[in-house]
């Protein structure tokens, strides 16, 4: 009884120590952005690092995300006969839900632990303590660009993530429905308007700024050799996650 | 001859296309290698370490995937009242879809894309840590067969307990779904609580998902961590791929699942 008491107060604990360190990553950073102080050339080698060298596993995701969401809609559509909405369910479910949260989560995994298993290590061979002697910005210098890139370049992939969604359910309906490509972008553009795409589009933007926060956060606060890389970038992953599912509830129930 | 831009234009993208097709094959082709060797493996196994890892996976992930699931059970239900308030004013079918929904489909999803991020994470660091620090080439020295001794109860361990924490994942989406809908839009405990939608074939769905995605995830995190090299990068580098390569994995198991399972309902 007593120990799992123990248990959750750690738990809380370490929870509030982690949000309090992601709270001063974020304002720390924010305070870089006025007036703007980061390095421009940084930040167009991350645009490319992070956003197009992503750019075949988001489409890979989408393109599984778009026929899923026909796949699971396939048995209702054949009970009711509904064959006129197949568009619109599969635009609905992957503009504003499915699709950015699967990217997100795909960007959390490869550029958020790349992000932070990068730091760790600087903070392992003591580059950033380096960093800091030579009076050289570590926020300046990599942080601000890289979360900016992550910001602008989640937004850019939710945007082609999505319309390649799209495109492989429109196949996968034509396919398993017999629904004709027509049928299908008349559904879908009837009954969508662009709030639903734009809504999308800025829960890219959200879960952009927070995988950046939250791989610095973990990144920089890395400790013990090799091993502590790998258990970083696992935290980081494990907290990218629950923050991103967070993020959406707030902005599904704030924006509704 | 062929224009400058055409070639520029249409070329270099189906030639990248190719290469990524190529890259993705030779993959694919080394985590199924893994499959065979554990599959020849398996009668050596321990059921100690399989336990070990069956609670590594499932008890240890508890926490997160209760945390997770009451959010997507929240998000969802709301999603889901919003349209139907919308369209058809009829909020009492809700919850048994929302029921049928979670076995079928996302419960086992997103539990093991959790699970992807977490004990696949985890399972890369630790192997890879032992790679590129030449303990495994140290258990072969040893005699001992490194896939028998790390992987085998490792994949076991997932088929054990990856049903398991689906379950708990879904029922805590569930239940949280529906405190949403009550609080939120006023549907009643009585007809948000019930479960006639769901029949057997979605419960068969569900639990071979749930049972694949057991196998797979392990099985291509042990891969990304075998196959590590060079130092603390190379472990990261692990950690990514791990991740990557098992969500990957899961959704691609679960499009040929659930086409499987419409097919099967259709005959």
């Amino acid at each position: 009884m007593w120990s799992l008491l123990y248990a959750l107060g750690q738990t809380g604990l370490a929870v509030a120590a982690d949000a309090g360190g992601m709270a001063m990553v974020l304002g720390r950073t924010l305070q870089r952005l006025g007036p703007p102080r980061g390095d421009s050339r940084e930040l167009v080698r991350a645009l490319k690092r992070y956003g197009e060298e992503s750019l075949p596993i988001v489409a890979l995701t989408a393109a599984f995300t778009g026929m899923i969401m026909v796949v699971q809609g396939a048995t209702y559509v054949q009970q009711y006969g509904v064959y006129n909405l197949v568009g619109r369910y599969t635009g609905f479910t992957t503009f504003r839900e499915v699709g950015p949260m699967l990217i997100g989560l795909m960007f959390s995994g490869r550029v958020g632990a790349h992000h932070t298993s990068e730091l760790a290590t600087m903070r392992m061979t003591e580059e950033l303590d380096a960093l800091r002697v030579l009076a050289i910005d570590v926020y300046e210098t990599l942080i601000l660009p890289r979360i900016l890139a992550m910001v602008v370049g989640m937004a850019a992939l939710v945007v082609f993530g999505d319309l390649i969604a799209i495109g492989a359910g429109a196949v996968c309906a034509r396919l398993m429905l017999q629904v004709e490509y027509a049928q299908f972008f008349q559904a879908l553009l009837e009954h969508l308007g662009p709030m639903d795409f734009l809504i999308g589009v800025q829960k890219g933007l959200a879960y952009g700024l927070v995988i950046g926060v939250v791989s610095t956060h973990y990144g920089l606060n890395a400790k013990g050799g090799s091993a502590g890389v790998g258990r970083a970038v696992n935290a980081q992953v494990v907290a990218s996650a629950v923050a991103l599912f967070w993020v959406d509830y707030l902005m599904t129930s704030v924006v509704r | 001859m062929v224009p400058i831009s055409a070639s520029v234009f249409f070329l270099r993208p189906l030639a990248s296309l190719g290469r990524w097709g190529q890259w993705g094959g030779r993959q694919v082709q080394a985590v199924l290698r893994l499959g065979g060797a554990v599959l020849r493996n398996l009668p050596h196994a321990e059921p100690a370490a399989i336990w070990q890892q069956a609670r590594d996976l499932g008890n240890r992930s508890m926490f997160f995937v209760v945390v997770v699931m009451a959010f997507v059970g929240a998000i969802m239900v709301v999603q889901a009242s919003m349209q139907a308030q919308r369209i058809v004013g009829d909020l009492s079918i809700i919850g048994p879809g929302f029921m049928q929904l979670l076995v079928r489909e996302f419960a086992p999803t997103i539990v093991a894309l959790m699970i992807a991020a977490r004990y696949g994470a985890g399972v890369a660091a630790a192997l890879g840590a032992m790679q590129v620090t030449e303990q495994v080439d140290a258990l072969r020295l040893c005699s001992a067969e490194p896939i028998s001794y790390l992987v085998v109860p490792r994949v076991l361990g997932g088929l054990t307990s990856m049903p398991a924490i689906v379950v708990v994942g879904g029922a805590v989406a569930f239940v949280s779904g529906g405190l949403a809908g009550h609080f939120g839009f006023g549907i009643g405990w009585t007809s948000y609580f019930r479960t006639g939608f769901v029949v057997p074939s979605d419960v068969a769905i569900g639990f071979c998902k749930a049972a694949a995605f057991g196998v797979a995830v392990p099985l291509v995190s042990s891969w990304a961590g075998l196959s590590a090299r060079g130092g603390a990068r190379g472990v990261g580098q692990a950690t990514t791929r791990a991740v990557i390569g098992s969500s990957v994995a899961v959704l691609f198991l679960d499009l040929v699942f659930g086409a499987a399972g419409y097919v099967a309902q259709r005959w």
